[in-house]
């Protein structure tokens, strides 16, 4: 993450980034054995399936945090930029794979990967965007 | 926009990652501005002024004006 700068304020991003990254890990893994070996149903099976969307969202106020601590413009504009071509990217994409699947019988990608895409778009595209300014 | 800053920083013989420093933003930052790619905050823009001793108007050159 050397291109978006080493203030204090990308080191503690990076730091909760990671954090909400880990629980994400571990919060699927754990509602994706849950779901296998206890097959819960109804509100039990809601509760379950919500755990893993709490770091997604974690991951939000995290970028949050960063916009509001970061002092430099400029790496701020840079987030900025990055997190809405990611997300843009991340729309078109699953927009085109959904018109694909239902005409052209495309393999089904499950909505459960639509997170672990917008992080690999953002990985992508925050190097893109900083390429801009060299 | 256009502005002196690269002329200001190597008449006191400073590097970008000097005024940089001075400034507490990034290298980049301080590239992205030099080159036109990327114009400052007005705080900024002061803050730039303070170090130089000038003017916002004497770094900064509004093309539109």
């Amino acid at each position: 993450m050397n291109c978006i700068g080493k203030s204090q304020a990308v080191r503690i991003f990076l730091y909760r980034f990671a954090a909400m990254l880990l629980a994400n890990v571990v919060f699927f893994t754990f509602t994706f054995i849950a779901f296998y070996r206890f097959q819960p149903k109804g509100m039990a099976a809601y509760l379950l399936a919500v755990l893993p969307a709490l770091p997604i969202v974690g991951v939000l106020g995290v970028f949050a945090l960063y916009l509001k601590e970061e002092q430099d413009d400029f790496q701020r504009s840079v987030m900025i930029q990055s997190i809405l071509w990611s997300t843009g990217l991340l729309l078109a994409a699953t927009n085109v794979w959904g018109f694909l699947e239902k005409f052209l019988h495309t393999p089904h990608i499950q909505m459960i990967f639509v997170f672990p895409l917008f992080c690999a778009f953002w990985a992508v595209v925050i190097p893109l965007v900083q390429r801009r300014y060299k | 926009m256009k502005n002196r800053l690269r002329v200001l920083r190597a008449e006191r013989e400073w590097s970008q990652a000097d005024l940089a420093e001075r400034l507490e933003v990034s290298r980049q930052s301080v590239n992205a501005i030099e080159t036109g790619k990327y114009d400052p905050s007005l705080p900024l823009a002061f803050k730039l002024a303070r170090l130089f001793g000038t003017t916002i108007e004497a770094i900064f050159d509004d093309e539109n004006q």
